[in-house]
């Protein structure tokens, strides 16, 4: 039995976590499963996330719901304005992780459908993208594989000259 | 049926104990699983009620015989009572009721009040099942409370209310002990009948007034017994008597009626969403509770309803489920693709295309080109990711506002393409008009539509439909124009010649170079192109020179509107004086800081540097039509006098011009600055430069003012003079006046004619004023 109002998650490898209702419907995904599921007391499995991660998330959504962050109203003046620079210092430190641990927080982020943190993320991502200075610091930072012949390389290269040249 | 409910278990008594301080709905939900509870109860109670009967007969006769020699003995012996006898016999009082309740056959064999009164409920209630919409009456007439408005009289909503607000608890405080009252409630619910306020007044009356009544021990005050009792009525009938609501429901709003306890709800009125937030346990409940509360009642709707619903639960669970396969499904795929790689490749999972694309998009969306243009270079995924067209034209989107003049250039940008092998040849034009015109519709051909030599408003008119058909590309725009255009734009080139070497100037020193704003031997086809180009708005057609060899005589020096004019100085000017002084400063917001870029606040304003004071003019200009700017206005003030002190010959005649201009503030400081007495002194023909200008004021029909005002700059006397002069210098000037000045118009032809109408004679001037006069006449 869970107690009233909390709701319990169930991570791929089993591990149980006892989460605020409210807190869970952060990520749209429980919420439409909420909403489907008329059964309180059932452990809702969240299949693709591991337990490690999921308790990650749970903290994320756990801080943001104690700490509605004010921005969300004026996100929408710049539409098109993308910045990287904009992430709340708890966030950054929330981010601050090892690659496969943030690459496994923008799947579950993706997986259940958490826009904050999913945006969060991806930002990072960005600024890391942002940190390298060519392209082969990006290849090693990410172990990316080249796969590009020489001719299709330069090809590309020879497409971006412009914006490669400048400093 | 009601006999057999009314059998009431003594674990339901228990039961009913814990309810103490329960809101109404719980108490009401708590009903609900006693009911259920019942039905199991109800063999185990059958089984044991025949061994039981008896012996809670005799029971009963003891305990009352008991109690009647406690009674006595308290009148007896009041003072000497003590509390823990007190507690005996409230003990003993509720164990009777218990047991009262617990057995019907008790009922028909004692002549015990409790008995006759719980028979009574039994008839009554029986009875009242047929008059569930009986109408309510008063409950208590005699009451002495003033604040307590009868029951009856109330909302539904204040009803509930009330049932919130009292609280069990408040009662006990008025010496009520819980345990009491308790009883006193399963007393009258364990019968078990559908209860009417006229039922529950008399159950409760029979109650109070019995001599044996725990109440009355317990409350020897009539007044609070009153209250009591009406609180008994009230929580009594809203608890169990769902029916009582029907009545009021309609008047409730949609979040009242959600508000109002399940049961209370009118069956018809609960909401499929409502249903929908039940478990299937309490949809169960519900529908018994349904059924016995309303025994009578006809197979109710809300059966039906609860059918329906429940088997819409089921269709949800099903969905569910499906849901939970599918997500299962996913889970395994993603999983035994991602342990294929991690074996296989041995490679981080960032390039791989396993990895969401739309995710990667997501984060490549907050990069600028320039590292999009490496991540490009990674993989062949990350390439094809990078160069999504949504990308781009979000970078466009911020870079470029929806007037920027490079959406002008769509066309010619994209025609530039196609044309590069005609331009490689492009010779550069010299400012012939006729052969300008005619190399333009050779090479250009195409855009023969959008640019016309010989009319000049249609032209504008096509900037605007222009303009229209840009913003819709500005929208639509494909990768590779993004591309382009965001590559023009990043790497600093020229937006006609693609040149690397742009100019930092105004606005339009971002998007071209010096060569295409303003180069001498800048071509006729870029300066259309530029003229195209910039959203020439709201230019007030009929200020727009009618000899299209002006146009041919101005050319872009460098800036955004420092440009060099000679004779049709003024018409340039009226062209770009339309636009307001921010349209052309459209980033400024601290125009010191524009002025500082192209160094005219460094340098003094200086006669020996001729295209400063060029740019001074214009900013003179800017400041005295548009007096807008702090900063642009004090460097004039500091600098201007100085400088027009010592202004050239060439300048002068700027000046005068500029004079002319229709802008009353630019006139007013011209008068304050600008010595025109020097023009006398100078071999200068102000003429030259005004007689346009003075036609113009002729056509508007202002020669007295103009008078005026050659009067105040001291060049000529009159405007007769000056139009003698300007016509018997010139043909073409004659020709014009002729065909340019309004014939209609009676005044103005006379103020002509009043000048020198020997001048005419040479041609129809006379005749065609002639026949005018006499149409209008």
């Amino acid at each position: 039995m869970t107690e009233l109002g909390k709701i319990k998650l169930v991570s791929s490898d089993s591990q149980e976590f006892e989460v605020d209702r409210e807190v869970a419907a952060m990520s749209q995904t429980i919420k439409n499963l909420l909403e489907a599921i008329e059964d309180e007391n059932t452990a809702i499995p969240i299949e693709n996330v591991k337990g490690e991660i999921l308790e990650r998330v749970i903290h994320y959504c756990e801080h943001h719901y104690n700490h509605p962050s004010p921005k969300n109203l004026t996100e929408n003046e710049n539409e098109y304005e993308r910045r990287t620079d904009d992430i709340e210092p708890w966030d950054q430190t929330f981010c601050n992780v090892e690659q496969p641990i943030l690459f496994e927080l923008i799947l579950a982020a993706n997986y259940l459908d958490i826009k904050p943190l999913l945006d969060v993320c991806c930002k990072t991502v960005a600024n890391l993208i942002k940190e390298c200075r060519s392209p082969e610091e990006i290849r090693k930072r990410f172990k990316i594989k080249n796969d590009f012949t020489k001719e299709e390389e330069e090809e590309i290269r020879k497409e971006n000259a412009w914006c490669l040249d400048e400093k | 049926m009601n006999r057999k409910r009314s059998k009431s278990p003594l674990t339901k008594i228990n039961l009913k104990k814990k309810r103490k301080n329960k809101q109404p709905e719980q108490i009401a939900k708590d009903h609900e699983i006693f009911v259920l509870s019942e039905k199991s109860n109800r063999k185990k109670i059958r089984r044991n009620f025949k061994g039981k009967k008896k012996e809670k007969e005799a029971k009963k006769k003891k305990k009352k015989k008991k109690k009647k020699k406690k009674h006595k003995q308290r009148k007896k012996e009041k003072e000497n009572e003590t509390e823990h006898e007190n507690k005996k016999e409230k003990e003993n009082s509720v164990q009777e009721l218990i047991e009262i309740s617990s057995s019907d056959y008790v009922l028909e064999n004692t002549m015990n009040d409790y008995i006759d009164l719980e028979l009574y409920f039994k008839e009554s209630g029986g009875k009242n099942n047929q008059n569930k919409h009986s109408v309510c009456q008063p409950i208590n007439p005699e009451s002495e409370e003033e604040n307590l408005r009868p029951f009856e009289e109330l909302g539904t909503s204040e009803r509930l209310e009330l049932l919130k607000k009292t609280n069990i608890n408040d009662l006990v405080k008025e010496e009520l002990k819980q345990k009491d009252l308790e009883t006193i409630i399963s007393v009258i619910l364990n019968s078990k009948i559908i209860l009417t306020d006229k039922v529950i007044k008399k159950q409760i009356d029979k109650t109070l007034q019995t001599n044996h009544s725990p109440i009355k021990k317990v409350l020897p005050n009539t007044k609070k017994r009153e209250k009591l009792k009406r609180t008994l009525i009230e929580k009594l009938l809203i608890s169990y008597n769902a029916n009582l609501y029907k009545e009021d429901e309609d008047e409730l709003g949609e979040k009242e009626k959600n508000q109002l306890p399940l049961l209370f709800s009118k069956p018809e009125t609960i909401t499929k969403k409502r249903l929908r937030s039940l478990s299937f346990h309490e949809l169960k409940q519900l529908a018994s509770v349904y059924q016995i509360i309303n025994p009578t009642r006809k197979k109710h709707s809300l059966l039906q309803t609860l059918k329906i619903h429940s088997f819409t639960l089921e269709k949800l669970r099903t969905k569910c489920f499906k849901k939970r396969e599918s997500i299962l499904g996913c889970r395994k795929e993603l999983a035994r693709r991602l342990l294929a790689l991690k074996i296989f490749q041995k490679q981080s999972l960032w390039g791989s295309d396993l990895f969401p694309s739309e995710i990667l998009l997501h984060c490549f969306g907050y990069l600028s080109p320039k590292h999009l243009s490496k991540v490009a270079l990674t993989c062949s995924h990350w390439n094809s990711i990078s160069s999504d067209n949504t990308i781009w034209r979000n970078i466009a989107k911020q870079l470029f506002k929806p007037n920027d003049p490079i959406f002008y250039h769509e066309k010619n940008i994209l025609n530039d393409e196609k044309k590069e092998k005609h331009n490689d040849d492009e010779v550069i034009v010299v400012l012939d008009d006729d052969n300008d015109d005619e190399d333009e519709d050779d090479n250009f051909g195409g855009d023969g539509d959008d640019y016309d030599n010989n009319d000049d408003d249609d032209d504008d008119d096509d900037h605007d439909n222009e303009m229209e058909k840009n913003e819709i590309g500005y929208l639509n725009g494909n990768k590779i124009l993004w591309k382009k255009l965001i590559s023009k734009r990043m790497s600093r080139c020229c937006y006609l010649c693609s040149s690397k070497t742009r100019d930092t100037f105004l606005n339009w020193g971002d998007y071209f170079c010096k060569k295409c704003l303003g180069g001498i031997q800048n071509s006729e086809i870029n300066r259309t192109k530029l003229l195209k180009s910039y959203p020439l708005n709201k230019i007030d057609s009929n200020r727009i020179p009618h000899d299209q060899r002006h146009y041919s005589k101005f050319r872009y020096s460098g800036t955004t509107y420092m440009y060099k004019v000679t004779r049709v100085y003024d018409e340039i000017y009226h062209i770009y004086g339309s636009l307001t002084f921010a349209e052309r400063f459209p980033r400024s917001k601290n125009i010191h800081s524009e002025l500082l870029n192209y160094g005219i606040l460094e340098l003094p304003f200086s006669p020996k540097s001729p295209i400063k004071s060029k740019k001074i003019t214009s900013l003179f200009m800017d400041y005295c039509v548009n007096k807008r700017n702090i900063s642009l206005k004090a460097i004039c003030k500091k600098y201007s006098k100085q400088y027009f002190a010592k202004i050239t010959e060439k300048k002068l005649m700027d000046l005068i011009s500029l004079y002319f201009a229709n802008y009353p503030s630019l006139k007013s400081h011209l008068e304050k600055l600008v010595d025109f007495n020097r023009i006398k002194d100078l071999n200068i023909n102000p003429l030259l430069i005004i007689r346009k200008k003075v036609i113009v004021y002729m056509r508007e029909l202002r020669c007295e003012k103009l008078d005026k005002e050659l009067l105040k700059v001291n060049i000529i006397k009159n405007s007769s003079e000056i139009f003698e002069k300007i016509i018997q210098n010139s043909d073409s000037y004659r020709k014009f006046i002729l065909t340019e000045i309004p014939f209609t118009n009676i005044y103005g032809i006379r103020k002509l004619f009043k000048f020198n109408s020997e001048l005419f004679e040479k041609t129809d001037f006379e005749k065609l004023v002639q026949t005018c006069l006499n149409e209008v006449l």
